[in-house]
């Protein structure tokens, strides 16, 4: 018992002792475990806020087909209240087209409001039961269907329909819902409301109530119809599955409660066949939901790259922890203390700092994501706080803080030796073959397409960079290194001075074994920020290459008033242009509609021979959701017209998360008696021209925005480099990570080295030249991550450009290898591996003892 | 005061919270008062005086009033002697007393229930529908309206229906009749014969719920019904005993009250009886109770709520599973064949098969049973 005692004592002696080094590693975890709390937290509250944001919430599919209407809704629904389709749960009609109210043309969306009342926000919000006598009904926390139209979700209309200027507070809210199902009600913001009030442009025999936020008009069929001047059709039935997120799947719920967020990029459940129906997955059929869905998955991805690295960081902290005892422990051993013993109680510490640490790190976690939340709520989102005793951020805290710092400790106890190991024999080829595996597995992926399979073969091509790229690196330098230093004198002649370096080539190649995992991760993290870097700098290119298509000199209004006078602009020679919009329905969802001249320049401008008449130019993200091709022709519907199109180019739109089309201005009478939207003007004009254009246009209407092209040019630039601030930053942390966790092995391995400096301190190297020989070795070690990560930072960037952009938001990006984009990375990774070892090294340079000292 | 309660209350109170939203405890009894009771009743008609009841005009709907059901329910039991009950439940519920033009624009919604309780098994099967009064939907049609009573009680052709659940006459009387029901677990396929007289519940059909609520009421017990049930994807022949109620009214139910105990009993000896008692929020006994005994000729005799005494003596996670009946001088309990027939719908309530027995445990016959409020 005593000498238990003596044992703990002497365990927080050298704790008390080395406060920097304990404090670092007690500091480490806990800000992993923050880092991992927070990312979690705060990408399930975005996660959350992103998906009900979304219009239709709750709906996994839609079932269209071409001449849709209320007879084939009565059918459908007939058959499946007939038993047929057991996985649908409900079905909502709806109907959708444009309208000119408040001076604009709006969307104008019909519904059923009791078509799926009978399931109202059941599974899409938290059951409150409410007291009723004793008995409870659930409580929809939004009202019914229509709090499932995403657009009118908000604080405001969580009662239904809340009172306005049209609809003062004293009407009882029950009344306004009959109204609007027996009366010819509009619902929409305060803002449109007001707008229509001051334009005096409500259709006749028809009320206009203020609802939500959004500017969306929302409408019962029967007003939708008469409205749309559609009677009886109908644009979609959705469709709304048991389980929308993964029917029956359960590891893809797991999934979902780990990683908030990283279910997003799975294809959804497959819809119901049915007959003479195309059935669509609701993401794609809505322009901005599989833009939702990767925003909503990239915090996944974030969410599951925090967990990774703090499973580094504190696996890193936990070995080094133990190593930096090492000789302390040998003492220990020499002296006859049980090897076990020595080992469970570093075992036991690693535990007992990993649960301070974890508990730390769950706190600030929390304080941290509450912090981050509150901007969120302003979104409509809860907060983050209070999923704060979610079993699995507890579960992920302490998983991260102390199994992680455990294990560790328990792997580095065994490497030095305190409890016997059982011998492995290195087995090269095995990790060929793992690594071999795992490139394969990256093509299969890829071959994929998906926005999940992207990823996983990026995670898969860095397994085998950690694998085999780097040890190989290594095993070469090592070789290299012995070679050189068993040469004989008449082959060459090694200048004494020159006897640190080629001591630090060989502990360099000797020791980068030892700390290989350290390594790999700075690797990995180089390799991530050349990736991410080649990535942004090919965009780059693109997006400018884009604006200059997109962007011809002169002078864009937005916002031009209707019926404005634009007989100013007829000047001899002036070339204006009005673009005009509208919405248009294809048989795999809406699409944007741009009406403009495209003239033979216009059309050469996007790489195009001679003008465009009849056939139009798509944009990337329509192509991809409205699965097209150069050459297909597209039928588009709006306002009961229908016209076939031929797509003569797909256009790159980076930023337009939505189908979009530019269509020459000879189509539009074929959608006549269709709103159509002439709210923007473009004058093409020389600089001087152009600012005094602009000038008048600004005094003639001061509510639109006049913006000078080269001006837009350079603001664009702008808003691309601050987008990618973040990209960058995360980059930099990742080599931050990095550093800290190098940090931590090179203490311990330049603990180790204390004897072989004390004898080359002996033999009269200055202890200035052990420091210099200590860095030269960690700038090897820098080197040789760095160089290694080239090949995997280049092919990062490729599966960024080629497979993740596309996946997540519909843009091709083309490969552009930049020398500065990646030597830059490499640049930092150095300087992360030489900041990690400065310490590590002057203390093992000049705190070791001189012989005299002994 | 032989009056049914209005059974439906649940199911109209589902349509207040759905409607409006359910979103404050605070405002419940508001909603419940709002959908039965005398708020925003303005336009609607009202249950206010004994008003003769005519047929078959008062078989078909009353969109003048705000609410309305079609309530039918029977003990059955399959060639293997297995004992099922089932329920079939048609609700309308005006949102305005006007609708607009066109079937759309209509005020009317309509909410199905049905339910089959397996005593082998003991497990109760259940759906729901809710939808609006368009005819392709749901509706209730029958034939053209005759003259209001004096005239005796008569039946003639009539047709309720929601989504494939169909009641309706097979001829052109209002029985027999049909019923066909199919949900995903459970499916009807019955045909209903008279038996008794239609009873006018209440003054000739005029059910007071207290001083100023009210409604119309009748009911056809004892109906012999065959057909087959599904459960579970088992096809069972049965045969058995049913009882269709019908209700409308504008307000029903007034604040005070907390909920209600209601039964319908059909007694192996040929009688029936149809009991009711309402619970007040204060605890105390309601003048409003009531009860209506029917011989076995068809003769019905509305009783003295003093006479009628109704007392539970177990119950399951707070449901009167067990009761004690006193009529006058009888003495005879009322137990649920299982506990669990607990409608899970929107709006919960209680609504099964029991069986009357003596005090020995002798089966005298069966019935249903439905709790609110609890």
């Amino acid at each position: 018992m005593n000498s238990l005692f003596l044992l703990l004592r002497s365990q927080f002696r050298f704790l008390a002792r080395n406060p920097v080094g304990s404090g670092v590693t007690l500091l480490g975890i806990a800000l992993a475990v923050t880092s991992v709390v927070t990312v979690h937290l705060t990408g399930r509250t975005l996660a959350s806020a992103v998906r009900d944001t979304q219009a239709f919430s709750g709906y996994s599919h839609v079932a269209t087909r071409p001449n849709l209407a209320e007879e084939d809704y009565f059918a459908l629904r007939a058959r499946w209240r007939n038993g047929e389709w057991p996985q649908l749960a409900g079905l909502l009609p709806m109907v959708e087209g444009t309208l000119r109210i408040g001076g604009e043309v709006r969307r104008l969306v019909g519904i059923e409001p009791l078509a799926d009342i009978g399931h109202s926000d059941r599974g899409l919000a938290p059951q409150e039961p409410l007291p009723f006598g004793n008995a409870s009904c659930p409580s929809p926390s939004r009202p019914v269907t229509l709090s499932a139209f995403g657009q009118l979700r908000s604080p405001k209309s969580d009662r239904l329909l809340e009172g306005s200027v049209a609809n003062p507070p004293e009407r009882a809210t029950p009344a306004l819902l009959e109204r609007f199902l027996t009366e010819n009600v509009v619902a929409s913001s305060d803002r449109v409301l007001r707008a229509a009030m001051e334009h005096g442009d409500i259709p006749q025999d028809t009320s206009l109530v203020a609802l939500a936020d959004g500017d969306i008009l929302i409408a019962d069929l029967p007003t939708a119809w008469r409205l749309l001047q559609r009677p009886g059709q109908l644009d979609a039935i959705w469709l709304r599955t048991e389980d929308t997120l993964a029917s029956g799947r359960m590891l893809v719920q797991w999934l979902e409660a780990l990683l908030p967020g990283l279910s997003a990029a799975l294809e959804p459940p497959p819809g119901p066949r049915i007959e003479d129906f195309v059935v669509t997955p609701a993401a794609n059929w809505q322009g901005l939901g599989r833009y939702a869905d990767a925003v909503v998955f990239n915090l996944g991805a974030l969410g599951a790259l925090a967990l990774l690295v703090a499973g580094f960081l504190t696996a890193e902290l936990g070995i080094a922890n133990v190593a930096r005892r090492e000789r302390e422990i040998q003492r220990l051993l020499a002296l006859g203390v049980s090897g076990r013993l020595l080992g469970i109680l570093q075992v036991g510490e690693a535990a007992v700092m990993g649960t301070v640490a974890s508990g730390l790190g769950l706190v600030a976690g929390i304080f941290l994501s509450a912090e981050l939340s509150a901007p969120l709520s302003a979104l409509g989102a809860r907060g983050a706080t209070a999923d704060a005793t979610d079993g699995w951020v507890i579960g992920k805290a302490f998983g991260t803080g102390i199994v992680v710092a455990t294990l560790a400790a328990l792997a580095a106890v065994r490497r030095i030796g305190i409890t016997r190991a059982r011998a492995r024999p290195q087995r090269r080829w095995l990790s060929a073959i793992g690594a071999g595996a795992a490139v394969a597995a990256s093509a299969g992926l890829l071959l994929h397409g998906s926005l999940i399979g992207a990823f996983a073969a990026l995670l898969t091509l860095c397994v085998a960079h950690m694998l085999a790229v780097l040890p190989a690196t290594v095993l070469l330098l090592g070789r290299r290194a012995t070679a050189v230093t068993h040469m004989s004198p008449p082959c060459r002649t090694v200048p004494p001075k020159r006897v640190p370096l080629r001591l630090s080539l060989r502990a360099a190649s000797a020791h980068a074994g030892e700390i290989g995992f350290a390594l790999g991760a700075l690797s990995v993290a180089t390799a991530a920020a050349i990736g991410m870097a080649v990535m942004v700098e090919s965009l780059r290119r693109d997006f400018l290459t884009m604006l200059d298509q997109r962007l011809p000199p002169g002078i864009y209004v937005a916002g031009v008033p209707a019926g404005a006078d634009l007989s100013w602009l007829d000047a001899p020679g002036a070339d204006v242009q009005r673009p005009g919009t509208m919405r248009a329905r294809t048989a795999k969802g809406f699409v944007d509609v741009t009406f403009a001249r495209i003239d033979a320049a216009e059309a050469a401008r996007y790489g195009l021979e001679g003008s465009l008449t009849d056939k139009v130019m798509l944009n990337e993200p329509g192509a991809r959701r409205l699965d097209v091709a150069r050459g297909d022709t597209l039928r588009l519907a709006a306002g009961g017209h229908t016209q076939a199109v031929e797509v003569a180019h797909v256009f790159r739109d980076f930023g337009a998360p939505t189908p979009r089309i530019i269509a020459p201005e000879a189509l539009a009478p074929a959608f006549r008696g269709v709103p159509i939207r002439h709210d923007r003007l473009f004058v093409a004009a020389s600089a001087e021209e152009g600012r005094a254009v602009a000038q008048q246009a600004r005094r003639r209407w001061p509510d639109s925005r006049v913006q000078d092209q080269a001006q837009l040019r350079v603001l664009a630039e702008e808003v691309f480099n601050a987008s990618f601030v973040v990209a960058t930053s995360l980059a930099a942390l990742a080599l931050v990570v990095a550093a800290v966790g190098l940090y931590g092995v090179l203490t311990a391995l330049q603990t180790r080295r204390v004897p072989e400096f004390r004898l080359l301190h002996a033999m009269g190297i200055p202890r200035p030249a052990l420091w210099r020989m200590a860095l030269v070795q960690c700038a090897v070690l820098g080197a040789v991550a760095t160089v290694a990560a080239i090949p995997l930072g280049l092919a990062t960037a490729w599966v960024l450009c080629a497979f993740v952009s596309p996946a997540a938001f519909g843009w091709t990006i083309e490969l552009h290898p930049d020398a500065v984009a990646t030597l830059t990375p490499m640049g930092w990774g150095l300087l992360a591996a030489l900041a990690a070892g400065a310490v590590p090294s002057w203390r093992s340079a000049f705190r070791t003892p001189a012989p005299a000292d002994e | 005061m032989n009056d049914r309660l209005p059974m439906a209350v649940p199911a109209l109170l589902l349509l207040g919270l759905a409607l409006a939203g359910c979103t404050e405890p605070a405002a419940e009894g508001g909603r419940l008062g709002a959908v039965l009771g005398v708020e925003e009743a303005d336009g609607f008609r009202r249950a206010t005086l004994p008003a003769g009841i005519g047929f078959p005009r008062d078989h078909g709907a009353h969109p003048d009033f705000r609410s309305e059901w079609w309530y039918f329910t029977a003990a059955l039991r399959d060639d293997q002697g297995r004992d099922l009950g089932v329920q079939f439940t048609l609700f309308r519920q005006a949102l305005l007393p006007f609708s607009g033009r066109g079937p759309w624009r209509t005020a009317q919604v309509f909410l199905g229930h049905l339910a089959v309780s397996d005593v082998v098994t003991g497990i109760h099967r259940q759906a729901e529908r809710l939808v609006r009064g368009h005819p392709r939907l749901a509706g209730v049609t029958h034939a053209p309206n005759v003259p209001a009573a004096p005239a005796p009680p008569s039946t003639a052709s009539f047709a309720a229906w929601i989504e494939g659940w169909r009641l309706a006459s097979v001829g052109g009387e209002f029985l027999p009749m049909t019923l066909q029901a199919t949900d995903a677990e459970i499916g009807l396929d019955l045909r209903l014969e008279q038996t008794k007289p239609i009873v006018l519940q209440g003054d000739g059909g005029f059910s007071a719920k207290g001083p100023s609520n009210a409604s119309y009421y009748y009911s056809v017990p004892r109906l012999a019904v065959s057909g087959t049930v599904i459960v579970a994807g088992e096809r069972r022949e049965v045969v058995g005993r049913g009882w269709l109620d019908r209700e409308w009214s504008t307000s029903v139910l007034a604040p005070e009250y907390a909920g209600w105990d209601w039964f319908a009993l059909q007694l192996d000896d040929g009688r029936d009886f149809m009991l009711y008692q309402l619970r007040r929020r204060d605890g105390g006994q309601d003048a409003y109770n009531g009860a209506t005994a029917i011989d076995a000729d068809g003769d019905a005799r509305r009783l003295d709520p003093a006479q009628v005494q109704l007392a539970p003596t177990r119950t399951w996670r707070g449901w009167p599973m067990h009761w004690k009946v006193t009529i006058g001088a009888e003495r005879f309990y009322i137990t649920a064949a299982f506990d669990d027939q607990v409608m899970e719908t929107f709006v919960r309530y209680w609504e099964g098969l029991v069986w009357v027995e003596d005090e020995n445990g002798t089966r005298l016959g069966s019935g249903y049973m439905e709790l609110t409020g609890y």
